[in-house]
């Protein structure tokens, strides 16, 4: 498993187009805090403009990580390769989410360095709370990218089809599924009891939880919730990816 | 299962739906085979490969692989199997980058064994990515990759297809060689029959979702008819007229040479 996921993050680095994509995104982030300064944005606007953009991750760099992680797989048929030499179905799904959460704090992490050594640079001045914004918002949407990709996981796997479990990312990323089903559970028709699972939800349950982290208090409650969604769906697509025909 | 018995199949069934495409496949391969599968299109044979490479799940019956008696034993016996089926790989990787991929997968070190199959197929000094691979090429990536590590047992399900007569001899000699030279017990399938008369030793008959019949090169001689001989001279039909003298049908006086030993006339290259 270890020698799978070595392999393939090392394939991951060798697709130069992947790397170019984060790097627009990270000199649009240099380029924004030279303009920042440079312009006379203010420094305060231009750290909540930062923090709130941070709420794009899921939608543009998170598909980005999705087609590197899956597309190749079943475009190349990588997967029968993997598999006919032995590897167990439950370990390659298993090796691909654990890639998924390194790639996703990777590339976060890559944010969040760029943001902090072009604030330097450029002497944008940032203070402890807008710190935390950020740190926070970098945690939500960290976490809901891999819950996302790990929820349309099931879909990829269970039917072979890369296009499907996108769609079902960009549905989650975009909010429209949370949204819909928000809408559903404050409807007049719908008992009352039930209008109160809103607070369920994966993204609120996130959110509850990193604005308590962020004013210092940690929600040991949330957690196993949280970890549930992500890894709920990691174990359904390991039972349905058990009995999956993979032709070549 | 004797320990000359590489692979066992017993009775392995496998449906598609209610289609029921193999219904009782039972056949050994010993050590040292080169075991061909022969079967008209869609007979299964693929899927029979599939079975032995955890691809597809078995509907029933036993598969074992290197006396394997479990699914984790069977697991750790495929990691030893080489298998070529439909090559297929990053089309953005040279044929090094693509088999060092799969060299760090199987645990294989080193960037001497790269260099050494990819010798074997010939296909050292190629730099091209993938993308621009003839077909010829491709078979033969799919073979280096196959061979990597020196399995002892390896798949190959129709390595010629769609080669031109170069590459099928070239992948013909290529699959003798890593039997003779190399002891590799190799499986192997085509519908063209006489592809595989060249090729292996022994083979298994798919028909209906069954083995009909499995036999030795030397039972097909005898089979075919015991008595069957063939004279080549310039005085063919001199030599007719002694055998017919003495007694000894002669069916055919026929030009000896196939159209492939005349291309290989012409054109130049092996046979």
């Amino acid at each position: 498993m270890l020698r799978y996921m070595h392999a393939d993050m090392r394939r991951f680095t060798r697709q130069k187009s992947r790397f170019i994509y984060i790097l627009l995104i990270l000199l649009f982030i240099v380029l924004m805090t030279f303009c920042a300064k440079n312009f006379k944005w203010g420094d305060s606007l231009f750290n909540t403009i930062f923090s709130f953009s941070l709420g794009a991750f899921p939608m543009l760099v998170g598909p980005t990580i999705f087609i590197a992680l899956f597309s190749d797989d079943f475009r190349y048929k990588s997967t029968q390769q993997v598999i006919g030499h032995g590897l167990s179905r439950t370990k390659y799904v298993v090796s691909k989410f654990i890639e998924c959460v390194l790639i996703t704090v990777f590339y976060m992490l890559l944010i969040i360095g760029t943001y902090l050594i072009a604030t330097k640079i450029f002497n944008v001045v940032y203070d402890q709370s807008e710190l935390n914004n950020i740190l926070s918002g970098a945690l939500t949407n960290t976490l809901q990218t891999i819950g996302y990709i790990a929820m349309a996981m099931i879909l990829v796997f269970a039917w072979q089809n890369i296009t499907m479990g996108l769609w079902i990312y960009f549905a989650l990323a975009s909010g429209v599924v949370s949204t819909a089903i928000t809408i559903l559970l404050t409807m007049d028709m719908v008992p009352k009891f039930l209008s109160n699972l809103s607070k369920y939800l994966f993204t609120d349950m996130i959110n509850a939880f990193v604005t308590a982290l962020s004013e210092g208090h940690f929600n040991f409650i949330i957690i196993p919730a949280i970890l549930g969604y992500i890894i709920l769906p990691v174990i359904i697509t390991c039972i349905l990816f058990k009995n999956v025909e993979l032709d070549f | 299962m004797d320990n000359q018995t590489l692979v066992s199949l017993r009775g392995v069934q496998k449906k598609f739906g209610s289609h029921e495409v193999l219904t009782d496949i039972t056949f050994d391969v010993h050590k040292g085979d080169i075991y061909g599968l022969i079967g008209r299109n869609g007979c299964g044979k693929t899927t029979i490969f599939k079975l032995l490479l955890g691809l597809s799940p078995v509907n029933g019956g036993e598969i074992s692989i290197s006396g394997s008696t479990n699914n984790k034993e069977l697991r750790h016996a495929r990691s030893k199997v080489g298998f070529s089926i439909t090559p297929c790989f990053f089309d953005y990787m040279t044929a090094k980058q693509n088999l060092k991929y799969y060299c760090s997968i199987k645990g294989i070190k080193g960037k001497d064994e790269i260099d050494r199959v990819l010798k074997i197929v010939g296909l050292d000094g190629v730099k091209t990515k993938y993308r621009g691979f003839s077909l010829g090429m491709k078979q033969r990536l799919g073979i280096a990759n196959a061979i990597m590590g020196n399995p002892e047992l390896v798949i190959f399900d129709e390595p010629i297809n769609g080669l031109d007569p170069q590459g099928i001899a070239d992948i013909r000699n290529l699959i003798k060689t890593l039997n003779e030279q190399y002891g590799m017990t190799i499986i192997i399938s085509s519908h063209i029959l006489s592809e595989l008369e060249h090729t292996a030793t022994r083979f298994g008959i798919v028909n209906d979702g069954q083995i009909v019949a499995e036999l030795t090169t030397k039972d097909l001689i005898e089979i075919n008819d015991k008595s069957n001989i063939v004279v080549k001279s310039d005085k063919a039909f001199e030599a007719s007229d002694i055998l017919k003298a003495n007694g000894i049908d002669v069916i055919e006086v026929a030009p000896t040479g196939s159209l492939e030993e005349y291309y290989f006339k012409l054109v130049g290259g092996r046979q």
